[in-house]
């Protein structure tokens, strides 16, 4: 007798049913949302830590969408590490997608870090991910086809993304871009250029100071539902720049969202309370991945507690800390051991998966947990 | 008599020496491996032991003949047991955090460890900054005499300056992508 295991797939939400879908292995994260009507955004991007396949594309094929069509919009919020692998992949099986970059990679300094990539010498980073996404949106761009229909649209503050005029059949839905600002933008080509090569200096890894602050926020809004994807964006002390920027503007949405991805991993350089008060409905349900890196893990005990403070809905797709490394030999283990000061963790663990959704009338929002994922208590 | 194989290098050199001041290769070779044993205590394989015994017990130059094969195996064999390639992502004076990826196994999960500033070797420590590339390997160091000990390498890679034809084409690729905003706004 043949035992056969049938592994469960996930449901598609129903065609008035809102889902924001946050994926986080440990380190990376990314976002699948169904805006309702059998119509489908991703934001940013990683990877599944086995198939390595994007994670976006083996949820939706789980789902039986059809990837080709149903995904409308593709935001690349930055191009962190953490954020965009894979998604020159996502786009290249997204045939009708259109892709959303932050307004801050059109300019030359950036375009020179992303045309140097190629020949640092050095294993795959955001920046070449990001280059093979410009070379296929710049593929895509077919003579005769109509400037910028293919992409990338331009992200900034108060930029709508999509639908990009094309009427909704069954009810009210958009997105809109609500950072980088102008101010944020010009910062960061300077500190891009500090870092462009130079002409005897030693080659290296393309190291970007801080693109969170040209980071893609996103607002979306289909039927009742609000969410507020908060991608890395950090606060400023500047009011050009950052949150603060956000909160000022004039011709930001208005409403409150219950459904908040909170910027970068959790992290106090990114809180704003600000934005709990006035951006968000009182206890709204916020999602979190968290994040290695530098020998720090995001987010801390504080962070979580802080996040606890303002909600008690908050939902994690890992655990935070790293996991435990793949066990190899005895004498690696025990060399590795030696070397490191036991410091040595896996970044990456199972996928986990916090899934939202809600009716497009409005209601209740129903929380689901898949993997690693887990609801916060102190 | 040939010697095809490392181990010692400088041999033919030696021979030649040995050669000019009358020696035979037999009487030369001898010296070398007792003078070898002198200052390694650690050269002493089953192979060589008894004829050395017999060496150091005779107080006249024995004739040892030594046979290619046995010459053949260098001082030191390298048996890798592990490799990752790491990227720093940040540094100290005494430290460094770095992520590996695993070279042995591709589908194993990225990891990350600090690193004190000793486990590189002085040469490479101007190479430590943010974002150098590294190799870690840990293996099996065998010497000649079959001792066998875990061992850790930490290597940087030197990588190229950026030349005038690397930042020109970088230039071109650059400008090239910039085509996909000229009709924008």
């Amino acid at each position: 007798m043949t035992l056969k295991t049938k592994r469960r797939r996930h449901e598609p939400p129903e065609t008035d049913q809102v889902e924001i879908s946050l994926f986080g292995p440990g380190i990376g994260e990314c976002v699948v949302a169904h805006l309702g009507a059998g119509e489908w955004m991703i934001v940013d991007s990683c990877r599944d830590r086995m198939s390595r396949v994007p994670v976006a594309l083996q949820y939706l094929a789980d789902l039986r969408v059809d990837v080709p069509k149903a995904v409308k919009l593709v935001v690349v919020s930055h191009w962190h590490d953490d954020h965009i692998q894979g998604a020159a992949d996502v786009i290249r099986a997204a045939e009708s997608t259109s892709v959303a970059c932050s307004s801050a990679v059109r300019h030359e300094e950036f375009l020179a870090m992303v045309g140097a990539s190629p020949r640092a010498m050095m294993q795959s980073s955001g920046v070449s991910e990001m280059r093979s996404i410009l070379a296929l949106i710049q593929e895509r761009n077919l003579p005769g086809t109509r400037a910028g229909s293919a992409g990338p649209v331009l992200a900034k503050a108060n930029v709508n993304l999509w639908p990009n005029g094309s009427a909704r059949k069954l009810y009210d839905a958009e997105v809109q871009a609500l950072s980088p600002s102008d101010g944020a933008c010009m910062l960061s080509w300077r500190a891009i250029a500090d870092g462009l090569p130079e002409l005897g200096v030693p080659k290296r890894r393309a190291v970007v100071l801080s693109p969170n602050q040209v980071a893609v926020v996103v607002w979306v809004s289909a039927g009742r539902v609000r969410a507020l994807l908060g991608a890395d964006l950090e606060e400023s002390a500047s009011p050009t720049m950052g949150w603060r920027a956000i909160l000022a503007s004039p011709t930001r949405p208005t409403d409150r969202a219950a459904i908040f991805k909170v910027p970068h991993h959790g992290s106090i350089n990114a809180d704003s309370p600000q934005v709990w008060e006035r951006m968000l409905t009182p206890e709204p349900h916020a999602l979190l991945a968290p994040f290695a890196s530098g020998g720090k893990f995001l987010p801390t005990r504080s962070d979580v507690t802080r996040l606890l403070s303002r909600t008690p809905n908050v939902h994690c797709t890992a655990p935070s800390g790293g996991f435990s490394p793949p066990f190899r030999s005895s004498a690696v283990e025990k060399m590795a051991r030696q070397v490191t000061g036991g410091t040595r963790k896996a970044i990456r663990g199972p996928m986990g998966h916090v899934r939202i959704r809600g009716r497009i009338s409005g209601g209740s929002l129903s929380v689901h947990y898949c993997g690693s994922a887990f609801r916060a208590t102190l | 008599m040939r010697l095809s194989q490392g181990g010692l290098p400088t041999l033919g050199r030696r021979q030649q020496q040995a050669s000019d001041s009358g020696m035979s290769s037999d009487d030369y070779l001898n010296d070398y491996f007792v003078s070898r044993v002198r200052t390694e205590g650690d050269l002493s394989t089953s192979a060589f032991k008894p004829k050395l015994a017999t060496a150091d017990a005779s107080s006249s130059p024995p004739k040892i003949i030594v046979r290619s094969p046995q010459l053949a195996p260098s001082t030191h064999k390298f048996s890798l047991l592990q490799s990752w390639e790491g990227v720093v992502s940040a540094v100290s004076e005494a430290e460094f955090v770095a992520i590996l990826r695993d070279l042995s196994k591709s589908n194993q999960p990225e990891e990350q460890a600090t690193f004190p500033m000793d486990a590189v070797a002085e040469p490479d420590h101007s190479l430590v900054a943010l974002g150098a590339v590294f190799y870690w390997v840990i293996g099996y160091e065998v010497t000649v005499t079959g001792t066998r000990k875990t061992v850790s390498i930490l290597r940087f890679r030197r990588l190229p300056a950026w030349t005038k034809s690397d930042l020109l084409t970088a230039k071109r690729e650059a400008q090239r992508l910039s085509r996909l905003f000229d009709t924008q706004d």
